[in-house]
């Protein structure tokens, strides 16, 4: 029926074009070319026009088209469209061959070379431009949030330049590197996330200092054309030990062969809000056992002067407000944060001929945080082109030039925090104004500073300057040979500020004296692959492909750092002003050379076999150690086109693949060597050299280790990909990866004047299915509706330390809390202070009312999500496109230290439950169920706070569904005096607009330690997660 | 011959290659080769670290010098006597791989020709070994310190045997400060940041080390532990406060700061003074108690009960002990003094052993106030009783470990633990790092903080 209306309609419209313009008739019939059944609904237009029509029941169709028409297109869902000249012709009959999904798409593999998608033996994810921007991020990681089945991106928080950290099919290891490596137009590119340490801090820097960024956010994402995703060891083999982790390969846009040149002009406007906060209570005044305290410095209005009258304190354990007509209360949560307005523009010319192309684009994005002061600006500049001088020789070449930095945000465990600062602060206790009129800090309890203190006063600003490029000669010496030379070049400074105005608290030893901070970090990395390749047809039925290369790596990586402190002049910032000064520096120098190759087999067109193999030697493996091999053997078979199968089943190939890749050990670890000890109990900086005029040098505490090899992983994945009734896409991967020598910080006895062995003993597996989907539920020429999904789930286990050693701790964490990896467990399990438990799981009530807790700590939770899941719903009618994409997370857990302490402080909205006594469920010592009333600001403070509370009380499993992007987009060709406009594309996006989850505190999209760090899921007064709604025009000329 | 020069062109690659691996596999950042006095140094201010950290601040509210608050969850569960396992792996590791390896590997690299440098190391594995087994008791020391050497998990020797090698080390180094100094390739200077060299201080800070812990013993053979403590004293030749062996903050160049003021700058009301060494000062009119506190926010001086971890309105540390450049007695002439009255006392000796509280009382006041008021002296020194002068001593040693020491060994003062706390028992022991349960096969694991070590009976 509604098919009968559509043609109503159509006919209606041809009806009305015939009557003003000299028409011809024609009329044919359109059949299937293997069932030679006629196919009804193909639609029929004139090419250039929107006359057309469409077939009926028996395929047959009749269209009047004015005379002057040369094409009719003939297309329908599933099948290749055909672009028939008319000729003169009235009748014309068409046979429409059904289009197998993938059969012809290329893609681009390991080492920029093409493949077919069909002839591909392992599961690639490509993410086109237009999905990317729909995402609408300013970092290209964070854009696959939630697109690619297997992936997992967290963002370390909302705020501008914040990293994202991204894991394919779990971590492969726990004390090397876990981010894939990032290839653009064949050049790595440097993805690090580096903290500012000074080289007498004795920390981890992860836990405190600014959200620093990836440095993968200087890519424009305007830029890109793809992205692809080699997700396990086969596909990314050809890259050895680089490939551990996966590999993202982004290819940039280029021109092409086109009249004149093409413009795209585009802009948007956005604005960001806070997402989602820990809720507080509003009654209760500072202080604690009732009683009113603040901080107050006396006349001078300084702290740590003679005459401070107090210090206040942490504790909102004062009387209630309402009780005091001399206290107010204050919403400085809400007041404190800010809609922040970004502007993203971008500029592209691009053009060519059938010899050379060009394109040229300019990308300039500035964001403003929420928090005040904090932004992110990025200016990028990008040429890129290629030219054939001949038909052998053809060259080309691009350059990108980024400048990117901006406020960072203080984060996390430091006194200069900016949620540290923020959410403690008594509600009795109104943050602004935030300085005296002396111009020092105005706060609540003299030890943290005051949020809007920190954000106007301590900035931290980072100004990096970044030049990558390459260039490429391709000569064809002869047939079925390719000779490619690309060399390219990734090179980058970082230059970064850290101011702590005088009386501020976040300087390294809370001196309150003012301290600035220089780093500079420098980081070159030259790249060359001379690649040989080429193809021919053995038989008719046998096609064969090689290919054989030579790399050469180099990369150089400096890190200098300058302090002063004790500012004699507040607010001057250069190190004359400082009284006391200090300098550290690191240096690391890679070299690499592999030679590598592949060899492909196609049987006609159906069954498919690669192998391809890689030796790489390294400056960073044990003198003895040196080279190392990767091989990888995987084949695909097309069995739709083999087997005869039912005609519902329009595709089907199923895939296999074996490859072992590697990742790198750290450099200097062959040896033990001696260092300039830094000594602390963790609570002060504690001591080190130079101490007074006297220095000293002592062992590492790491034994070094001669005989150090690559880590190696060795993958297993099958696949399988069908399509049904030309419309339901489905794929489907098993993988079975494990990653065996593993590089770890063996601990040993320190007894042994040791605390670690660096060595090659771990083993790990990730075990997993992913599932991507796409259905076209209704598709024809005016409204389509496209369902895109995918699912994963990953399974991680430790299989094996080292000897004698069944859990190590990751990354140092917190003292009642650390992420470990454990022998049968996930990696990354927290491991931490327990409850003691009876047999049948109750706690154990100590005479003080309180639980009793084990004298040894034990795994009390898991950062890893169960399963991930994305689901996208495109509508598309006419110039109207509306999209959006939901973003699934079931189970990880997420240490909530910020609860714990909020809690213990009296600040969490349930602590306003103060006025009575509360008995926690358990049993006492005797066994008798427990009755021991106590006091709420026990029950806060020992049991749900972590003044005594056990770690495990704090680890909360999370689930979310967000709505992670929606967008509305109206495309339209303008007419008349704006016709040279080719194309308006006008769009309203939101991002995080709808969050439904079940954790306590800010946006569970965050982690504390960032992109550069190995652990996850720790929430320590981390920076909250962003909503955003961003407005956007595109003009193309 | 294009396929030669291929060949050649891709060997002469790889040859490069071979020459550059080399190149960049040179660490540019730390050194393989150091020299005896940064050996030393080092092994000296992780001593300090260790002796002005943590370690103190623990003990010092366990012996109510000082009192744990809420506004620090750590020191909270400290004020409750809740230790975990995972608390003191720092302090363990500190004491193992910042100090004793590296006064060992000065011995191994270049003690045959630096009897100097050989004997302050031996001084300071004896003085650190000590730390270890007065918390641990049983400890690694024959087979510890060989991570190099390929062992990695070293068997525990009991404290008998441990306390006895304090012994012989210290005789190994009183022996070595003999020899002339012709036998030195180097002379310790300023490296030796405690003592600049002074070999006759370097002497009879070997001799006090070892009178301390023949004191040590008196609950497993009195008669024995006070004779030795006697003639170890005796032979120490002391001279005065200047005998002292400290700990020094010079706060200038790295991070050199006093640590019980740097700890106080930067976690503020972690840690108050506590009620019962305020309040005895203060009833005393103690001359000291200014110095040994700050004022509280009322002029006066307070400090908290056991059971008070509200309060942060109190005293805090004064500048005897929490000053940026102040010194921590680490072996004193006040203890030995201390050391030398109880042993008199226990022998009988009473004239000697007055003469000997009031000299440590004296030289006490001379040391923390710069002045001696005799009334005070002959006040606090009327009564001679092990109970007294351990009293005098508990007040006098604020900030070092032999308060706490003293408690176990002999219940003075009658402290009355927290009687907020689970246990309501003061700990005698620290739990054994879980680092060493983990990690170490060979350790004898003790978790219970109320097991005694074997000279607390």
């Amino acid at each position: 029926m509604r098919r009968l209306a559509l043609i109503a309609s159509l006919m209606l419209f041809v009806g009305l074009n015939a009557m003003f313009a000299q028409t011809t008739t024609i009329t044919g019939n359109v059949t299937d070319s293997e069932s030679g059944d006629p196919v009804p609904g193909v639609s029929v237009v004139v090419r250039g026009t929107t006359i057309g029509t469409v077939t009926n029941v028996d395929g047959n169709y009749t269209l009047s088209v004015p005379n002057d028409a040369t094409n009719l297109l003939f297309s329908f869902v599933g099948m290749k469209t055909q672009d028939v000249v008319i000729g003169g012709r009235t009748t014309i009959n068409v046979v429409m061959e059904s289009e197998a999904i993938g059969v012809d798409e290329v893609i681009v593999t390991a080492l920029g070379i093409s493949k077919e998608k069909k002839a591909l033996g392992y599961a690639v994810t490509d993410v086109g431009s237009e999905e990317l921007q729909r995402a609408a991020e300013s970092n290209v990681i964070q854009s696959l949030a939630g697109k690619v089945a297997g992936v997992q991106v967290v963002a370390s928080a909302g705020t501008p330049g914040a990293s994202s950290k991204i894991v394919i099919r779990g971590a492969s290891t726990f004390s090397g590197n876990t981010q894939p490596l990032i290839v653009v137009d064949g050049i790595p590119l440097n993805n690090e996330t580096v903290q500012t340490t000074a080289g007498d801090y004795p920390f981890n820097q992860n836990l405190s200092g600014v959200n620093n960024s990836n440095r993968a956010l200087d890519i424009n994402p305007d830029d890109i054309e793809t992205v692809t995703v080699l997700k396990g060891p086969a596909a990314a083999a050809l890259y050895g030990t680089r490939a551990g982790n996966g590999v993202i390969i982004y290819t940039t846009k280029k021109g092409s062969a086109r009249k004149g040149i093409g413009v795209n002009v585009s802009y948007s406007l956005e604005m960001n809000e806070v997402s989602q906060l820990p809720n507080l209570q509003y009654e209760y005044a500072q202080g604690n056992g009732g009683e009113f305290t603040t901080a107050d410095p006396g006349p001078d209005e300084r702290f740590f002067t003679d005459d401070d009258v107090s210090w206040g304190t942490s504790g909102s354990w004062g009387p209630k407000i309402s009780d005091d007509p001399n206290l107010s209360s204050y919403n400085n949560v809400d007041e404190f944060f800010e809609t922040g307005i970004s502007h993203n523009t971008n500029v592209s010319l691009s053009g060519g001929n059938e010899d050379g192309t060009f394109r040229l684009s300019f990308g300039h994005t500035d964001q403003e945080g929420m928090i005040p002061n904090s932004g992110f600006e990025r200016s990028s500049v990008r040429i890129t082109g290629d030219l054939k001088i001949n038909d052998y020789l053809k060259i080309g070449g691009s350059a990108n030039y980024v400048n990117s930095g901006g406020v960072k945000v203080q984060n996390g465990s430091n006194l200069a925090g900016i949620m540290l600062g923020l959410m403690r602060t008594p509600a009795s206790f109104n943050l602004l104004p935030y300085k005296y009129s002396n111009g020092f800090q105005r706060t609540y309890f003299a030890f943290y500073d005051n949020p809007y203190y920190t954000a106007n006063m301590n900035e931290f600003t980072d100004d990096v300057n970044r030049l990558t490029g390459n260039t490429f000669i391709e000569v064809k010496p002869m047939d079925r040979m390719r000779v490619t030379w690309k060399v390219g070049v990734d090179s980058y400074s970082d230059h970064r500020q850290q101011k702590f105005a005088v009386s501020s608290l976040g300087d390294d030893n809370s001196e309150s004296t003012g301290q600035v901070n220089y780093n500079d970090l420098i980081f070159t990395q030259y790249y060359s692959d001379l690649i040989v390749n080429g193809d021919w047809d053995l038989t008719d039925d046998l096609n064969f492909a090689y290919t054989a290369g030579y790399n050469i790596t180099s990369s150089k990586y400096t890190d200098s750092y300058l302090r002063g402190r004790e500012l004699a002049i507040p607010e001057f910032y250069n190190l004359s002003n400082a009284t006391s000064l200090f300098a550290s520096n690191y240096e690391e120098k890679i070299f690499t050379n592999a030679l590598f190759g592949q060899l492909d087999f196609g049987y006609k067109n159906q069954l498919y076999l690669s192998l391809t193999g890689r030796n790489e030697w390294s400056s960073t493996f044990g003198a003895d150690q040196r080279s190392f091999f990767y091989p990888s053997v995987t084949g695909s078979w097309l069995f739709s086109e083999t087997l005869d199968l039912p005609s519902w089943l329009t595709y089907g190939k199923f895939r296999v693949a074996y490859a072992q890749v590697g990742i790198f050990p750290e450099p200097y670890r062959t040896k033990t060597f001696f260092t300039s000890p830094v000594i602390t109990d963790g609570f002060t900086n504690g001591v080190s050299f130079p101490y007074g005029d006297v220095n000293g040098f002592g062992y590492s505490s790491t034994l070094g280790n001669a005989t150090l090899k690559p880590e190696r992983k060795v993958g297993t994945e099958f696949g399988l990909q069908l399509n049904f009734f030309q419309r339901v896409d489905v794929d489907f991967t098993y993988y079975d990866e494990k990653t065996k020598d593993i590089l770890l910080f063996k601990p040993i006895a320190p007894s042994s004047g040791f605390t670690d062995d660096y060595t090659n003993a771990g083993e790990l597996e990730n075990k997993g299915i992913e599932l991507q989907i796409g259905v076209d539920v209704i598709k024809n020429s005016d409204f389509n509706w496209e369902v895109i999904g995918n699912w994963s789930r990953n399974r991680n286990k430790v299989l094996k330390l080292a000897d004698g050693v069944d859990q190590i701790s990751i990354e140092s964490a917190f003292t009642s809390i650390g992420s470990y990896a454990i022998v049968g467990e996930p990696v990354g399990v927290f491991y931490g202070t327990m409850w003691k438990r009876n047999d049948a799981g109750q706690l154990v009530i100590g005479s003080d009312g309180i639980p009793i807790k084990e004298d040894q700590e034990g795994n009390i939770g898991n950062p890893n999500p169960d399963w991930l899941g994305g689901l996208r719903n495109t509508f598309t009618y006419k110039g109207f496109t509306l999209t959006a994409m939901l973003d699934f997370r079931h189970g990880g857990d997420v240490y909530n230290g910020t609860f714990a302490r909020l809690n213990n402080l009296g600040r969490t909205e349930d602590s306003a439950d103060r006025e009575r006594d509360y008995v926690i469920p358990g049993v006492k010592e005797d066994g008798s169920a427990n009755d021991i009333a106590i006091p709420a600001v026990n029950y806060y403070k020992q049991f749900v706070g972590d003044a005594g509370g056990a770690a495990e009380q704090f680890v909360e499993t999370v689930n979310w569904v967000r709505l992670r992007d929606v967008s509305l987009t109206y495309s339209f060709v303008p007419q008349g005096k704006m016709s040279f406009v080719r194309n308006v594309e006008l769009s309203v996006t939101g991002r995080n607009l709808w969050l439904d989850t079940n954790y306590k505190g800010v946006d569970p999209e965050t982690s504390l330690t960032g992109a550069g760090s190995n652990i996850g899921g720790f929430d320590y007064f981390n920076n909250p997660g962003s909503k955003s709604y961003i407005f956007g025009v595109k003009l193309s000329f | 011959m294009k396929k030669l020069i291929y060949i050649l062109i891709i060997s002469l690659g790889i040859y490069s290659c071979e020459s550059k691996m080399d190149e960049f596999g040179i660490n540019p950042n730390s050194p393989e080769v150091v020299t005896p006095g940064l050996l030393l140094s080092a092994t000296q201010v992780g001593t300090f670290a260790t002796y002005s950290g943590q370690l103190g601040r623990l003990t010092n509210i366990f012996t109510q010098h000082t009192a744990g608050t809420v506004e620090g969850s750590q020191y909270l569960r400290f004020a409750n006597y809740d230790l975990t396992e995972g608390d003191f792996n720092n302090e363990w590791s500190g004491i193992y791989t910042d100090v004793l390896i590296n006064a060992q590997t000065l011995i191994d690299q270049f003690g045959e020709a630096n009897p100097y440098y050989t004997g302050i190391s031996k001084v300071l594995i004896a003085f650190n070994l000590g730390i270890a087994t007065d918390f641990w008791g049983d400890v690694p020391y024959n087979d510890a310190l060989q991570g190099l050497a390929g062992n990695k998990a070293p068997s525990y020797d009991s404290q008998e045997m441990v306390i006895s090698a304090i012994h012989t080390l210290c005789d190994q180094a009183i022996a070595h400060f003999g020899v002339d100094v012709s036998a030195n390739s180097f002379v310790p200077g300023s490296d030796d940041i405690i003592f600049g060299g002074d070999l006759d201080l370097l002497k009879s800070a070997a001799y006090m080390l070892k009178a301390r812990y023949a004191l040590r013993l008196t609950q497993v053979n009195e008669t024995q532990s006070v004779d030795d403590a006697l003639s170890f004293i005796n032979l120490a030749g002391l001279a005065g406060n200047e005998n002292d062996m400290n700990a020094k903050f010079p706060d200038s160049g790295g991070n050199s700061r006093n640590q019980w003021i740097d700890f106080q700058n930067q976690r503020g009301n972690y840690m108050k003074m506590g009620m019962y060494f305020i309040d005895m000062m203060d009833d005393n009119d103690d001359p000291r108690l200014p110095f040994f506190a700050t004022e509280d926010a009322d002029g006066g001086y307070s400090g908290n009960a056991a059971d008070d971890v509200e309060t942060t309105t109190t005293s805090d540390v004064g500048t005897a002990i929490a000053a940026n450049t102040q010194d921590i007695g680490m072996l004193t002439y006040v203890e030995a003094k201390f050391i030398e009255a109880e042993a008199y006392f226990r022998d009988g000796q009473t004239t000697p052993a007055q003469e000997a509280f009031e000299a440590a009382v004296t030289a006490s006041l001379q040391k923390v106030v710069g002045s001696v008021d005799t009334d005070f002296v002959a006040d606090a020194t009327s009564v001679l009783s092990l109970e007294n002068i351990i009293v005098q001593k508990h007040l006098a040693l604020f900030s070092s470990f032999e308060p706490y020491n003293d408690y176990r060994r002999t219940g003075y003062p009658a402290l009355v633990p927290n009687p907020s706390s689970q246990t309501q028992k003061i700990p005698v022991r620290l739990p054994t790092p879980s680092d060493e349960r983990n990690y170490n096969p060979n350790a004898t694991v003790v978790s219970d903080v109320d097991v005694p070590v074997w000279w607390d009976k």
